[in-house]
């Protein structure tokens, strides 16, 4: 993963013991490694007890592009100068849709990865996630969300009754 | 974004750590649920109370409330007012009291139906939302003379940003606290009211860690208003606006 032989590497273990080198840069896009790496700065190797690899792999995917897309654009505007405006909007654009295909990822994988965002304190990742959790409840109903999320209802009817009575108000169907 | 920490709730569901089954939704800690749940329609938020019991009591304690209503959507309806209305008012009374609120949004565009009760409610929900100690409020309204907003919209300890517009012509709405007090505020914006000299000194010494000031479409009464450096001398009453940044003095 190094691009450059003189970046300082750092190797983050996951929870089950794989290890992967990244880069400095890569690592301090996580708020919680950089401030590790702040505090004492001579750290090489850093357990994530909280992160599985499966979850750290696609993190550290993350980071990687938007690491790569902002040097990108760095690079872009000490050539030219300054930014153009337009290539800036395209590769904003670009890393939209590539936010948007990394999303594409099942519930379970969704929630570990709100997870470990909130963990390592990504915030790109965390708002992405957060809103992409959000868009699958946006629109539907109870019954649905149970069905998107695996969500055990263990409401007896009894009370699923009492508490729609309760707020019979959220339940109304507009006309 | 600062999220405040949740009031820990006697829900014996939310004391599973190490959750095992497939529901990892209802197994993320509130604080991430309150982040996605932030983002949806308020009654959307509020039909999650029937998901489980884990979900039963999470909408009373959302730290955002965004409630909008608008005559420019094509669902406005006389009765769209109504189920507003309704929804807003059971929403504020059922907020769990010991949440804490991070921001308070109130929208409610469009002249036709503030007539029929809306301007006479909110200042209740604005006191209500008050309760909670918001580091935002946000209220836009259209113009209607007959809305005065709450003292204690003036009086809060915790509040950090306030922004009052009102839209649809200028200035007839006056900009009247008795008395202000917010030590924490930071940034204020005032759209469309009238501000007398004495509201203003009223801000200036009311607000001391005050660092923008944003004053669109705003009517100061006749006389000299200074305030640091910024000094304006208008020969009438007129449509003023400006950005002011930093211009508290001590």
């Amino acid at each position: 993963m190094a691009r450059s032989s003189t970046e300082n590497m750092i190797t983050l273990m996951s929870s089950d013991g794989e290890e992967f080198m990244v880069t400095e840069k890569v690592a301090r896009e996580c708020t919680t490694i950089r401030n590790m790496l702040e505090d004492d700065c001579v750290i090489t190797n850093i357990p994530l007890p909280n992160v599985t690899s499966d979850i750290l792999s696609m993190v550290i995917e993350y980071c990687m592009e938007h690491v790569a897309a902002a040097e990108k654009a760095a690079a872009e505007t000490a050539e030219k100068g300054s930014s153009s405006a337009p290539a800036a909007a395209k590769a904003n654009k670009d890393l939209e849709e590539w936010d948007k295909a990394f999303m594409n990822v099942d519930v379970y994988t969704l929630c570990d990865l709100i997870l470990a965002a909130n963990y390592l304190n990504v915030s790109g990742l965390l708002d992405l996630t957060i809103q992409t959790a959000a868009n699958l409840i946006k629109g539907k109903s109870p019954e649905q969300i149970r069905k998107t999320f695996h969500i055990q209802n263990d409401l007896s009817l009894e009370e699923e009754e009492k508490i729609r009575s309760q707020t019979p108000w959220a339940f109304e169907k507009s006309e | 974004m600062t999220t405040c920490t949740p009031p820990v709730r006697p829900n014996a569901s939310q004391k599973v750590v190490f959750y095992t089954g497939p529901d990892r939704l209802s197994a993320l800690p509130d604080v991430l649920l309150y982040k996605i749940l932030s983002s949806l329609d308020p009654r959307e938020v509020a039909q999650t109370c029937i998901l489980s019991k884990r979900w039963r009591n999470l909408w009373t304690s959302v730290p955002c409330l965004h409630f909008e209503i608008s005559d420019r959507t094509t669902t406005f309806s006389k009765e769209s007012c109504r189920r507003f209305k309704k929804m807003v008012n059971a929403y504020i009374l059922s907020y769990d009291e010991a949440a804490c609120l991070h921001s308070f949004h109130l929208s409610c565009r469009g002249r036709r139906y503030l007539h029929k009760g809306i301007a006479d409610a909110a200042p209740m929900w604005i006191e209500q939302a008050m309760k909670h100690k918001p580091n935002k409020v946000q209220l836009n309204f259209s113009h209607y003379e007959r809305l005065r907003l709450p003292d204690s919209l003036y009086l809060c300890s915790s509040l950090e940003e306030l922004y009052i517009i009102f839209h649809f012509g200028v200035n007839t709405i006056p900009f009247e606290p008795d008395e202000v007090c917010l030590p924490k505020l930071k940034r204020l914006q005032l759209r469309c009211t009238s501000i007398s000299p004495d509201a203003m000194k009223k801000i200036c010494y009311g607000c001391p860690m005050l660092e923008s000031l944003s004053l669109e479409n705003c009517l100061l009464e006749k006389q000299d208003v200074t305030f640091g450096s910024l000094k304006s001398e208008e020969p009438q009453p007129e449509i003023l606006l400006f950005w002011i940044h930093r211009f508290f003095c001590s």
